[in-house]
């Protein structure tokens, strides 16, 4: 489920996890969202509600400190930490590096494990970075935005976590290079037949704009 | 038949919703209170306990999503504000989510059938921002239903539709309604969503009202007769 509206899909997740508790099932519900989040009242009245029920929602904030082009200088106070703030309504925190696969896997196949034999609400806070605008294939920095830098951005691009994890494969001898490229092209390869079918597809017909709307 | 108040009708409604399907439960600032709401889920709570029946912080907009997220799992949630007013507060996910995904996923997916109860406060020291009838804006949102029963009757039978609907319901209940009587069936019924109850025909004028408009209208009419 997903909604275009900040932080309303949190509040969605821990309705999941509600109904999960009611009928007793063993299934955890995870949220995504991004730093901007915690801007949002939703999450505040989610976090408490989590807390309250100890309901089986793992919450999982990308960290990458911009929203849209706002940095932490407009947003939040220095010393203010997201973790802090999860731990003062009484849930578990803790934080991971989000470019990091194995750190990543880690830390939230270890919270699964215990949020399924002991119903809780944990928060993970991952540390990572956006290439490209936030809408659109360019860099900002590139269509004249001034508050992401190229050099912010080439510091983090050493840090890309697919050409990490590229290496990990390699170095450990799970796959080889020629194997990988041989992934990616079939990846590539499917990407372009769905590109060229939507491109080449009807547009729906006009009556169809008013279907399903209203009804009740 | 017997006669019963409003809020019995109401009452007797969420029970007998809550007995037919174990999914659906009632949640919203004091509805575990003695004097819950008008007194309209004293009965629920007291049948089937803190689990499906249970007070809530004051959350207006994440309760609702929490509500939407039960739904998608196939949850009845029923949400009741003491005032139709604090809706505002709920709106985005109302209107935003839970009014418009079947639309946006075309039709078989994104049903949210929640319910939610509000009262209309209008009455002595209630305030301008305590007293409001929300029926027109919230209405005017397609994929949403608006309900406004005025006779005890239909209070029952629009709940326990609203309890089967595809899409989310607002039921406003005015809370001059509570105490009036009238005849209810009894058991299980469900009444149409969308249709006009005619309380009287004639033939010289005709008068459409909702809620406790309906009462004055009724009054008016015996001026007439």
């Amino acid at each position: 489920m997903s909604t275009a509206i900040l932080g309303e899909s949190i509040s969605l997740a821990v309705g999941r996890a509600l109904a999960y508790k009611m009928e007793q099932r063993k299934n955890i519900s995870v949220a995504f969202f991004g730093d901007a989040a915690w801007e949002e009242g939703v999450i505040y009245e989610s976090l408490n509600f989590a807390a309250i029920h100890s309901l089986p929602v793992l919450l999982i904030c990308e960290n990458n400190q911009y929203s849209t082009e706002s940095t932490f200088s407009s947003r939040k106070a220095v010393s203010s930490e997201f973790t802090e703030r999860a731990r003062s309504f009484g849930v578990e925190a803790m934080k991971g590096d989000g470019n990091n696969i194995r750190n990543v896997f880690n830390l939230v196949s270890e919270s699964v494990v215990t949020m399924r034999e002991n119903p809780k609400p944990v928060l993970i806070e991952f540390d990572t970075y956006r290439w490209r605008e936030h809408v659109g294939p360019n860099f900002d920095h590139d269509v004249g935005r001034t508050f992401r830098s190229k050099m912010e951005l080439e510091q983090w691009q050493k840090k890309d976590p697919v050409q990490i994890l590229r290496n990990i494969l390699i170095n450990e001898d799970f796959f080889s290079d020629f194997e990988i490229n041989e992934i990616e092209q079939e990846v590539l390869e499917k990407v372009s037949e769905q590109f060229l079918r939507a491109k080449h597809s009807l547009k729906p017909e006009l009556e169809s704009l008013f279907e399903n709307a209203g009804e009740v | 038949m017997r006669t019963l108040t409003y809020a019995q009708a109401i009452s007797e409604a969420l029970v007998l919703g809550m007995k037919e399907n174990s999914k659906v439960f009632i949640t919203g600032i004091g509805v575990d209170y003695p004097v819950g709401v008008f007194g309209t889920t004293k009965e629920a709570f007291d049948e089937f306990g803190r689990t499906r029946v249970f007070d809530s912080p004051s959350m207006e907009n994440a309760l609702t999503g929490i509500c939407i997220g039960a739904a998608s799992m196939e949850m009845r949630p029923v949400l009741v504000h003491h005032r139709n007013d604090f809706m505002f507060l709920a709106f985005d996910q109302m209107l935003n989510l839970a009014a418009k995904w079947r639309y946006m996923y075309g039709g078989n997916a994104g049903q949210v059938p929640i319910v939610v109860r509000g009262i209309i406060g209008r009455g002595w020291g209630q305030g301008a921002t305590h007293s409001q009838s929300l029926q027109s804006p919230i209405a005017h949102f397609p994929g949403i239903a608006v309900l406004m029963p005025a006779m005890p009757a239909d209070a029952k039978g629009l709940i326990l539709s609203a309890l089967k609907s595809k899409s989310p319901v607002v039921i406003l209940e005015h809370r001059s309604l509570f105490d009036i009587t009238g005849e209810v069936s009894e058991g299980y019924y469900e009444t149409p969503i969308g249709k006009a109850n005619v309380l009287r025909s004639g033939t010289d004028i005709s008068v459409v009202c909702t809620s406790y408009m309906v009462i004055e209208a009724m009054r008016a009419a015996e001026f007439f007769v």
